[in-house]
């Protein structure tokens, strides 16, 4: 009768005993679990807050690199512009003056070269920033830099607009985005692709601006974003500035094509430059 | 994946600790000494549980 007492109780003690040590066992367990979850939480909030930083950082580079674009441009044109054709007129004057016939001659010259000079410091200004953008939109300021293109690099390229004149009305830094990202588009497929046809269609999806870049180069089976060309990374960071998603679709002998989707919401809350 | 290995022996070897230290004292008593392996056993097999898992989610 003792005995068996006894043996109840040892039963109960290594029970009790062996449930205390796992239950110990299982909260600390327990804790590391819920620690580590924490600790990655954090860890995926740091790296979301690090990306918007990064995305910022970006941002601010574009904008005060076209700021100062926009200033060296204006400068260009109206300074150093204005400086020249007053030298213009005053060589006109000195030729009305005179009658020596060399200095006459030494004065056309004067006058031609300074033309020359009028004419690439207007391209220069006009490269470095499309004055026509902020004038007349984007639509138009595409359009004239196609038909220059075309003459200068013998290039056809066609634009269809199927927008309703939304182009017309984008804010000028989404504006400003995507005339450098076709810009970029052109020349590499003026550099590597050996095409004779570009398209670009516009039109409008749901709640997307769409723009369609085609060629009919030579097209390549390598991904484009991989490389390590300046190019492609800048077309990335102005599209995603803008909040515009983008693919591309190319294969060997088959042409390029990119394609952005522009969200309209992106219009209203656009950013501004000065 | 460690987790699940690492879970399983502190498991495991928390639970038998007790056991192996007093089965000297109550081994004449068969029972209570039969009652102690299944108690073992039953850890045994929780550990092998996760280690299972373990090798299954390293595999995949």
């Amino acid at each position: 009768m003792e005995i068996q007492k006894i043996n109840d109780n040892i039963y109960y003690l290594i029970f009790i005993a062996t449930f205390g040590s796992i239950s110990l066992a299982l909260s600390v367990i327990f804790f590391y679990i819920r620690y580590h979850k924490k600790f990655q939480a954090q860890q995926a909030a740091l790296q979301k807050a690090e990306l918007q930083h990064r995305q910022q950082l970006l941002n601010a580079t574009i904008l005060s690199q076209e700021k100062e674009r926009m200033r060296i441009s204006k400068d260009l044109h109206d300074h150093i512009g204005s400086s020249l054709s007053n030298l213009r007129f005053m060589a006109s004057h000195i030729q009305a003056e005179t009658n020596i016939p060399v200095i006459r001659t030494i004065t056309e010259e004067y006058k031609k070269n300074i033309d020359l000079l009028v004419n690439d410091i207007r391209n220069i200004s006009h490269s470095l920033s499309p004055a026509g953008l902020a004038l007349w939109g984007f639509h138009e300021s595409l359009e004239e830099f196609c038909d220059k293109t075309s003459t200068n690099a013998g290039l056809q390229i066609e634009i269809l607009d199927d927008t309703g004149g939304i182009l017309r009305q984008l804010p000028f830094d989404l504006a400003l985005s995507l005339f450098r990202v076709m810009q970029e588009l052109v020349s590499n497929t003026i550099k590597h692709a050996a095409a004779k046809s570009v398209t670009i269609a516009t039109g409008m999806e749901q709640n997307y601006i769409s723009v369609k870049y085609t060629d009919d180069g030579r097209g390549t089976d390598t991904n484009i974003f991989s490389g390590s060309g300046i190019g492609m990374y800048n077309i990335q960071s102005r599209l995603s500035m803008i909040q515009a998603t983008y693919n591309a679709v190319s294969a060997a002998g088959k042409g390029f094509s990119f394609h952005i989707r522009l969200p309209q919401a992106a219009l209203d809350k656009s950013l501004h430059y000065e | 994946m460690t987790l699940y290995i690492n879970s399983g022996m502190l498991i495991y070897f928390s639970g038998s600790f007790l056991l192996f230290i007093i089965y000297s004292v109550i081994i004449s008593n068969y029972s209570l000494a039969y009652f102690i392996w299944d108690l073992h056993a039953t850890f045994l097999l929780t550990m092998y549980i996760l280690f299972a898992v373990a090798l299954w989610k390293y595999k995949k």
